[in-house]
Formats: C-alpha cells, structure tokens, sequence
C-alpha cells in the first residue's frame, strides 16, 4: 500500500518533470535551442500563482489564467531578449549562455522582489488526502489504506491532458502542422506561406507557459520559494533527452521514469541520493544513444 | 599574440619592460597594507583566478559550455581538507569522520590534483560524443552528482558540517590569514605561466583547431579525441590545484559552497574578463570578488547582477573586457607588423618548403579497388577502381551527386568503406585513422571552407605543421628550448609557405576577414604544410573568378613540379583539361569514363551524363 | 509587346564570401516555360532561393507581375502567387502524404478557401494517382520519384501564377526522369502556369522548354529559344569545357 502510494508520487511528480521536458522538447523543435532559464519559468508561474491565490486571494482560476499570461509574455521576452540577439551572433552557443542569464536573473529577481522563504500552496482541491482501501471510522471519515492527495491526481490528469492537446493540435490542425513542418525544415516551410518566425515565437511562448502552469500545478506538493525551479529544470533535461528532444510522448516516458525512480530511490536508499539514478541515466545516454529512447538519429555529413 | 610575454622587438616596449614589476607588486602588499581583510580579497581572488583560467582551456579554446567545474574544484577541496584536517578542530559531537589522515598540505595536493585530473577524464569522454547544450547539461549533472555526494557522504566529507583544516604552517612562520598570499600568488603565477605556454603553442593551436573545425583538425593530423580529452584532464587538474587551495583560504569548507550557481558565476566571470586571455582571466575574478565588495546588501543582488552583466557582455562585448581594452589599445597605437614581416621574410628566404617528397616506393601514390561506400540503403561510391600514378594529376569529375566527395571523405578516413581497399604507395590505408592518414602525408583542401576562423592566416598554417612538432607537453608548459625553438622555426616555415601561394602580406589577417580567393589559397597552403606526397584537393575553384581560377591552375602546376601527386576534384572544365594528365568521370557513384581529357570531351557516355539523353540533335565532337 | 511576369535584373547574390550571382537578368513570359541551365555550381540554386526570398540580393531587383519581389520574405512571396518546388525535393518526411499536400495550401487554407483547395486536392491525386494510394503513409517513405511528384503536387496546390522548378532530376533515375519530365510537358500544354525550370541535364529541359538561358560561374552565357540551344554547341563546351588540347 505504501508502495502504491509511493508510486502515485513518483507519477505526480514524473508528471511535472515532464511537462517541463515537453517544453524544452517544443522549443527544441522549432529553433533548436534549449531553453535553460525554463526551470525557472516554473518557478515563476508557481511564484505569480502563489502571490495571486493565497496572497490576494484571487481565484483559483482567475490566477491561472494570470499566469498563462504571464508565461506567454515570459516567453516572447526570453526570445526577444536572449535568444534571437544570440542566434545572430557568431558564437556557436552564445545561446546557452543568454537562456542560463535569463534563468539566474528570474530567480534572483523573485528573491528580491518576492521573498527568499518557502512558502505553503493551498490546494484548490484540498490537502488532505482521498482515502481508499481503508477502515471506515464512527464520524463517516476513513483512516488507513490507500492515501491519494487530490493534488496529485490534478497534477497527472492536467499534465496528460496539456501533453495530449498540444500533441493533438500538432497532428489535427493546420497550424499545428505548420509548427511540426517549420520543426523539420524551416526553409522549405518558408515556401508553403509558413511564417517560421512567428511559428519559433508562438513556440516559446507555449513552452514557457506550459512550464508556468507546472508551477502552479506541483506548488501545493512541495513548497513555493524561489528557488523551487532550478534543480528541476536540471532534472527535466533528464527526462527531455531520455525521450528524446523531438518526442512529446517521449517527454512524458522520460517524465515518468524520473519522477518514480526519484519515489523508490528516496524511500529505499536514501533521500540525499534520490536525483542520482536520473543523472545516471542521463549520462550513460548522452554516451551511447545520444537521441534519446524515442527521437531520431541524427544522420551527420561532411 | 599576447602582450603578457611579448616577442623580440616588443621587448622594448613600455609594457614590457614593467612586467616583472607589476608581477612582484602584489607581494609587497602585505608589507605595506596592513589590513588582513584586503589582502584576504587579494588572495581570494589570485585563487579564483587559477579556476577561471582552467575554466578557460574548456571554454575558450575547446569551445565546449561547463556549467560544472564547480564540481572539479570541490574534488581538489574536499581532497585537501579529508587528507589534512584533524580531528581536533573537528570535535562537533555530530562530526561523523572516522578516520584521519592528517597529511601535510603540500601532499595532500598531490592526490587533489590527481583525482580531480581524474575527473576530468571521466568528463572527457562525453565530451567526445556529445557538444554544445547536451554537453552543456553532462556538465550540470557533473557537477551535481559530485556535490550530491560531498552532501551526501557524511563519514566521509562530514556533510553539511562541513570540515575545518588545521591553518597552514612553516616552522614557526604562521602562512594563513594576511600571509598566504605568499603562498597563493607564486603558485598563480606558475599557472597562468603553464596555461599561457599551452595555449600559445601547437597544443593550444589544436585545441582551437577542434572547436573551429574537427574535421580540418583531424586532416592536419591532429587527433580529436587525445586532445579534446587532454583538455579537460588539463583544465580538471588544474581546478583541482585551485580547489586544494581554496580550501585554506578560510581554512573550511563546506558543501553549499559548491552548487550549481557557483559554476554559472565562474562561468560569467570567464566571459567578463575575456576569454583566451590570462589577464582577462584575473579580470574576471576580481569582479567575482570585488563586486560583492564593493555595495552591501550586494549579495541579494548578485545573481541578478551576474546575469545582466553576462547579457551585456555576450551582445555589446563578447571579447570580454580585457578583449575590449585591447581594441582601444590598438586604436590608439595601432599594431605595426611590419618588423614581423620583414623578420620572417629574412628568416624564410631560399626555404625550399616543398622539397621532393621521398615516396618508400614506386608504387602508385593512390590505388582504389572495387571502393564501395553505403550510407544505409544508398550506395554513394560502388565498385571505383582508381589510380593516381606518382607524381601526376588526376582529375575526378561527374555530376553533382555522382560521389567524387564521398571518394575523398572516404580517403582521408572520415569515412569507412563497405566494401574495397585503399593503398598509398603501397601502403594499406584502412588501419589508418584520419589524422594518421594526414601524418603518413595525405593532406586535402575542402569543398567547403574549412578554415579556423579566428586564428591568423599564419597560425592557420601552423596548425598544418602540427605533425612536426616533437616536443613534448611538459617541455612546451614550461618553455624548455626545444619547445621554442620548434615553434620559431614553425613560424618561418609557415611563413614561408604562405610566400609559395602568394598570401605572405595577410599573415597576421584573422582568416575570416580574408577575401574568398584567399581563402582557397589559404587552404592549400595549410595542406601544403603537411608535406604531403599525396594531394586531394576537392574544388579548389568553386566560387573563384576566372582571374582567380587561372593563378590556382599556376599553383597547381608548380605543385606538381615538386613531385607531389594530386587528385583534383572539379567542376570547372577548362581547369580539368588544363592541367590533368588524367581524368575519370563518376555517375551515380561508378567510373563510366577514363581518358586524357580530350578523349574525356568526346565520349557520348560522358556527355549524356552531364546534359541529359537527347532525341533529336547529336552530339557535337 | 507584354509585361514579363517575372523579370529580373542584374542580380548579385552573395552566398555567404562567395558572389554565386554576378549579374544576371532574364525573363519569363506569361504561359512560358524557360529553362535555365548549367552546370553544378553555376548559380541556378541560389537564383532560385533568391526568387523565392530565401536569400536576400546584394543588388539587382526581381520583379514580379510589375511588383518588386526582392525585399519580400519567403512566406510572402507565396501568397503573391509564386511557388517552389525545391531541390532534391524537401518533402516533410515525418508527415503523410496527406499533410504535406494540406501544406502546399497552407495559405489558400488560412484565407479560408477549405472547399476550393478539397476540390483541388482531389483533381491533383486524379492527376497523380500513385499518391492516392499512398496518402496516409510518410512522405519520407516515398521512393525518390514519388517524392518529386508530391514536392510537385504540393506547390500546385497553392494555384501559384508562377511555378519554379529546381533541379526536378537530380538524384533519380533516368526511367524516373522521364515521367516527370512527361509530367512537366503536360504542366506546360494546360498553360494553367507559368513555369522557370533550372536543371542540370541541359538537353532535357531544352526539348521540354520555349526559351533558355545557360548560366556559367554566376553568368548568362547564353540566350535563345530553345531549338537554337539544342543546336548549339556551345552548350556542351559550357558544361565540358573549351575543347581540350591533349
């Protein structure tokens, strides 16, 4: 039961890890950047989302909506600011640096401006967990048996379902096929009436917003504070590179294999060790399958 | 080149003649500062400085983003304070070490340096198959495994507590606090000394060549893989040394001070002092150092700060701020080369820098049979049987697509052929890597530039010579006379190279600024460097005027009269006609013609390959 | 004597530190087809790209129904009525045949023309019936004429006035090539389009052509209808070289 519990976690929060991969996948795709400030994007959304709902007392929907605007406004920033100036630019990766300079600013600025604390998120759906499985008590309450906080559940059915409208839009409409058609050949996108800058633009400020909305999601499961978002964007490269950088479902595979190794690793061996098997991973496929469990290898001439 | 160790004629120049100066004022400081709290910035920041100039040899030269030296530093801290600490000032009831070695400092930075330089090598295979942001992100998770585990391995490192070392000592003579300067700042020197040697010699020039163009490097005989990895042990090693002494600065050291955002600040600090500089290095640090200094309350605003600053710098000065005063030195004393000039002129005069190759044999300078390449389900080169006599000119010619580039890649190694074999003057090819290819005297120019384009003209030429130099790594580090005097004569050599093509006056020229035909001729001339005896030069003219077409076909000429062989790949007819001997013609991968030109013009197969079948006029003889 | 629907003039276009265009001017005819040809290297690609507003011109203007196209990005230059098919096709290999088609129209589609470019569709597979058999597979999956054909069918899809063809034989088989150059015949005899045909293989794209320029080094070698061209031997001598002393 435990275990089952454990696990419920481990996919609440493989499913944060992979809607940040998911983000880092879209832009990937499009301007074949990788997006390093987008772990703070999270934060971000988590941070304007705490101070709209449990500061000002918005809400729950009101401030999720803020901070989709917020996010999308993040990103077309981020790409106007660190991304395009450095594409032009002669240096092959002036690129990573810029995102990486974007991403301290963002966490440094919420510290400053916000607070250097942690704070609690209340969840719109309660903190207290569903129970099942268990000894019904004389009030009508349950004790024991199976714990699901209702968090979690919101986190996975919320990730699932963002995963699967992008993916969908991507697949079923027109300009979802023009964002996959800019991915793969930008030029000859270009000669069907495609406006690829645009597409690189609408990218960004997708990815941002979906890492923003993560924010908010994972907020009420652990703490908003921040510093919330670094090491997990670090993670969730992890889980974009496990599945390969070009593959949404990919995203979620990586995700989910983080997030319960992550479970099982702290509750088996240690807490302190628990990010150890992700990097693991990581490492040894970044050495032998350098695109991932699910993308495509690249086929390299001279 | 550099104005910290400057050359000949700017020995006399004002800054020169400070240097030894400026180098002993900071060790007056204590002296005349009596003030512990500046002299400890000072130390702090001459330690800094030896991170941020092995930071360098990665970033700057490699080209390679490591957003985790932070973890190399802490590996040469940690194996410092465990190897020297004592459990006397460790008495916390929580502290969880077991056992301790108490070994004198100076021997504990033996192993520091050695398992960080371990490290370093670990890293160094990842870096081989990975670049830019995949590698980026190794980086990170190098760096946060190490820390993890810092964290993490209480009996060992004592965790979050941290470990307090014992203050350094030397007889009686207290060496910590306001006097380890004395102990820091020379072992600054000796770095930024050995970094600077490296840098500036045929090791740095490879090291600069693979970011450029690992291709072009390994066709100058360069292997990829021992230098790229040498970088890092290099670069890892001398982190660790940095980190060993970090860990008396304050005499403790603790986990928090290894994180993620240690790596980005040194990372920004490098591009803020400049890259490939050791003064820029210096730079770099003290802003690291000062900056917090200088306003209180300074340290929430730090990473903000950083940050802005790296984004300044990357678009308004990517040279970094020491790259930025020597572009207002130059305006101001604009750089006069024309001492160098007339001095390599003299040095290289009579040089003869093609003298006949000496094949072992008389055998073919190329022989191709049955040579297949497939690239999954497309056959690019199928059954090619070719030869290229000693000392002639073949000319290899078809459409586009028909596999003439495939058969060089294929001969310099980049490819491995499905099928067939290769032999140079007897010689059986296929053991042979890239670079051993280049080495055994196969060099070749590219269809598309291949030049590294922001070394000199002259340097680029250099980089060709690479198989020439013998000195070893320590005798270069430390400027043993062999090491120089391979390099001075490297310089005439090149130099006088460049007089054979005719590019002797853009010698100190950035190779990107060159014009296009220069360019061209520049890469002949840095093939030209390799002795080669065998020639493969792949469209030499594209691109090129017909003024310009007709002083390659000059040069090519003269090549062939010093007895090297050449195959020429080409689509400008009249340059093939002119001066092959022999031409063959390929079509979707197989010889359909061979002949002398005339002959080559004629053939009905040759010409339906190039235009197409025809239905109605025939074919012009 | 009419407006030329596509002219251009003195054309440089600097690739990169190479001047691949040194001036070139030509002109295209309502209802023509022209053929530019020449050997590799000779600037037909970057000419094309540059009409289609993927490289931007050092100086010289190509001018488009009167209307200057230089300066006009790529995206735009469609919707002016101006198609590619590019070189060695560029189909979206990870998308179906369907899709790419549905990309061809991607402009008519946004302007809300879903019937028309349907009804469209449906002519173009009765015209190319071999993707109808294939039009959920990946166009990656395609055989190399298959692809040709589709990269064709998708630019037509956007009802473009003028249709530029880019090396449509490069890297096919000569059985291959001669149903697309069949195909290019009928394209011509329904003088729906306009068509500006660059290739390699000179002799079929003059049998196929009205008029043709030969581009050589980032030059107009030569002019002519393309009967005259056929019985020039210069051309040859343009790809082969002047004729060779030993």
């Amino acid at each position: 039961m435990q275990t089952l519990q454990l696990l419920i976690s481990g996919v609440a929060q493989g499913m944060i890890y992979a809607l940040v991969a998911f983000g880092y996948n879209i832009t990937f795709a499009t301007s074949k950047t990788l997006n390093f400030s987008l772990g703070n994007f999270l934060m971000l959304g988590g941070v304007v989302g705490f101070v709209l709902y449990m500061t000002w007392g918005w809400p729950f929907f009101g401030a999720l909506a803020a901070v989709v605007l917020v996010g999308s406004v993040g990103g077309a920033v981020l790409l106007k600011v660190a991304v395009e100036p450095s594409l032009k630019q002669r240096s092959a990766y002036g690129w990573i640096l810029a995102t990486l300079a974007v991403g301290i600013v963002l966490r440094n600025a919420a510290e400053v401006f916000w607070s250097t604390d942690d704070f609690k998120f209340r969840s719109p759906l309660g903190d207290s967990p569903w129970r099942f499985f268990g000894e019904r008590q004389a009030d009508g309450s349950m004790s024991g048996g199976l714990g699901v906080y209702p968090q979690e559940v919101l986190i996975i059915l919320v990730s699932l379902a963002i995963v699967a409208a992008v993916e969908l839009f991507k697949r079923r409409t027109v300009f979802g096929k023009a964002v996959v058609a800019v991915s793969e050949d930008k030029d000859t996108a270009s000669l069907m009436g495609i406006n690829q800058r645009f597409v690189i633009l609408f990218s960004f400020m997708l990815s941002t917003s979906i890492a923003c909305v993560g924010g908010v999601l994972v907020a009420p499961v652990t703490l908003v504070s921040a510093t919330m978002g670094t090491v997990l964007g670090v993670k969730a490269y992890s889980a974009s590179i496990i599945g390969g950088l070009e593959s949404g479902f990919g995203a979620v595979v990586g995700g989910l294999f983080l997030g319960v190794s992550e479970s099982l690793t702290a509750r088996f061996v240690s807490t302190g060790y628990k990010d150890v098997p992700g990097f693991v991973v990581l490492v040894l496929l970044l050495l032998f399958k350098p695109s991932g469990l699910f993308g495509k290898a690249a086929v390299r001439k001279v | 080149m550099s104005a910290l160790v400057p050359s000949g004629k700017q020995r006399a120049s004002l800054v020169g003649r400070l240097l030894p100066l400026l180098l002993v004022l900071p060790l007056l400081l204590p002296r005349v500062v009596d003030n512990s709290y500046y002299v400890g910035m000072l130390s702090r920041i001459v330690v800094y400085a030896m991170l941020v100039a092995s930071l360098d040899l990665v970033v700057g030269y490699i080209g390679d983003v490591s957003i985790g030296h932070a973890g190399l530093f802490a590996i040469g801290a940690y194996t410092v304070a465990v190897l020297t600490a004592s459990p006397a000032l460790n008495t916390d009831a929580y502290s969880t070490i077991q056992h301790w070695p108490q070994l004198p400092f100076l021997v504990a930075l033996v192993p520091a340096v050695a398992f960080a330089a371990f490290a370093g090598f670990l890293l160094g295979f990842p870096a081989l198959r990975s670049s830019g942001p995949y590698l980026a992100v190794i980086t990170i998770v190098y760096g946060l495994i190490i820390y993890t585990f810092i964290n993490e391995q209480e009996g060992l490192t004592n965790g979050t507590k941290g470990i307090t070392l014992t203050p350094l000592h030397l007889g009686g003579l207290k060496l910590s606090g306001i006097n380890y300067l004395y102990v820091v700042y020379p072992m600054l020197l000796l770095v930024l000394f050995i970094v600077h040697n490296v840098t500036h010699s045929f090791w740095g020039r490879a090291f600069e060549a693979i970011k450029y163009s690992a291709v072009a490097a390994e066709c100058c005989g360069i292997s990829r893989s021992y230098f790229k990895v040498s970088a890092f042990v290099l670069s890892a090693a001398l982190a660790g040394l940095a980190g060993g002494f970090f860990a008396q600065l304050d005499s403790y050291v603790a986990p928090n001070t290894f994180a993620y955002s240690f790596s980005v600040e040194f990372l920004i600090a490098l591009i803020f002092g400049g890259v490939r500089s050791v003064a820029g290095n210096v730079v770099g640090a003290a802003l690291v150092v000062v900056l917090p200094d200088l306003f209180s309350g300074f340290a929430d605003y730090r990473l903000m700060v950083y940050g802005s600053v790296l984004l300044v710098m990357l678009y308004f000065v990517p040279e970094g701020v020491v790259g930025l005063v020597r572009r207002g030195w130059a305006r101001l004393r604009p750089h006069d080369n024309a001492a160098e000039h007339a001095r390599l002129e003299r040095a290289s005069a009579g040089l003869d820098v093609l003298a006949s190759p000496h094949a072992t044999s008389a055998e073919a300078a190329l022989k191709l049979e049955g040579l297949e390449m497939k690239f999954g389900g497309l056959v690019a080169v199928r059954g090619l049987d070719l030869e290229v006599p000693r000392g002639a000119v073949r000319g290899l010619i078809g459409p586009n697509g028909s596999g003439k580039s495939t058969t060089v890649n294929v001969l310099t190694g980049l490819y491995t052929p499905t099928h067939g074999r290769q032999y140079s003057f007897g010689r059986d090819l296929a053991p042979l890597k890239t670079y051993q290819r280049a080495r055994a005297g196969i060099a070749r120019t590219f269809q598309n530039l291949q030049l590294f384009a922001d070394l000199t003209v002259l340097e680029n030429v250099m980089v060709g010579l690479h198989p020439s130099f013998r000195a070893s790594l320590f005798e270069v580090a430390f400027r043993f006379p062999r090491a120089r005097r391979e390099e001075a004569e490297a310089r005439v050599r090149a130099y006088a190279l460049l007089r054979f093509v005719g590019l002797e006056q853009a010698a100190f020229d950035k190779a990107r600024n060159l014009a296009y035909g220069q360019a061209r001729h520049l890469e002949i001339a840095r093939a030209l460097a390799l002795s080669p005896k065998l020639l493969l030069l792949d469209e030499p003219a594209a691109g090129l005027t017909s003024g310009e077409i007709q002083t390659i076909n000059g040069l090519i000429v003269r090549i062939k009269a010093t007895g090297v062989s050449i195959l020429l790949i080409e689509h400008h007819m009249d340059m093939v006609m002119a001066i092959c001997d022999d031409v063959s013609v390929l079509d979707f991968g197989k010889k359909i013609a061979e002949g002398t030109p005339r002959r080559i013009q004629e053939d009905p197969v040759v010409v339906e390959a190039y235009l197409g079948t025809h239905k109605t006029s025939s074919v012009v003889a | 004597m009419a407006e030329p629907l596509l002219s251009i003039e003195e054309l440089v276009v600097d690739y990169g530190r190479i001047r691949a265009l040194k001036g070139i001017s030509l002109s295209v005819a309502q209802g023509e087809l022209v053929a530019v040809i020449g050997s590799n290297g000779a600037g037909k690609t970057t000419m094309m790209k540059t009409i289609s507003g993927l490289l931007k011109p050092t100086s010289g203007r190509v001018v488009f129904e009167g209307k200057p196209l230089t300066g006009v990005s790529a995206h735009q230059v469609v919707k002016l009525g101006v198609a590619q098919v590019p070189e060695g096709r560029r189909v979206f290999a990870s998308q179906s045949v369907r899709d790419n088609l549905l990309l061809g129209a991607f402009v008519r589609l946004r302007a809300g023309k879903k019937r028309e470019v349907a009804e469209d569709t449906e002519r173009m597979l009765g015209v190319f019936p071999r993707l109808r058999e294939r039009l959920d597979q990946l166009a990656g999956t395609l055989s190399g004429g298959e692809q040709q054909m589709l990269a064709i069918a998708r630019a037509l899809l956007s009802r473009p006035k003028l249709l530029l063809l880019d090396e449509p034989s490069m890297g096919l088989a000569p059985v291959i090539i001669d149903e697309v150059f069949a195909l290019i015949e009928q394209l011509k005899a329904a003088r729906d389009t306009t068509l500006l045909l660059v290739e390699q293989l000179a002799f079929r794209a003059l049998e196929v052509a009205d008029r043709a320029y030969v581009i050589e080094q980032g030059t107009i070698k030569l002019a002519g209808s393309a009967k005259e061209l056929l019985a020039n031997p210069s051309v040859q001598h343009a790809y082969l070289g002047a004729a060779a002393t030993h």
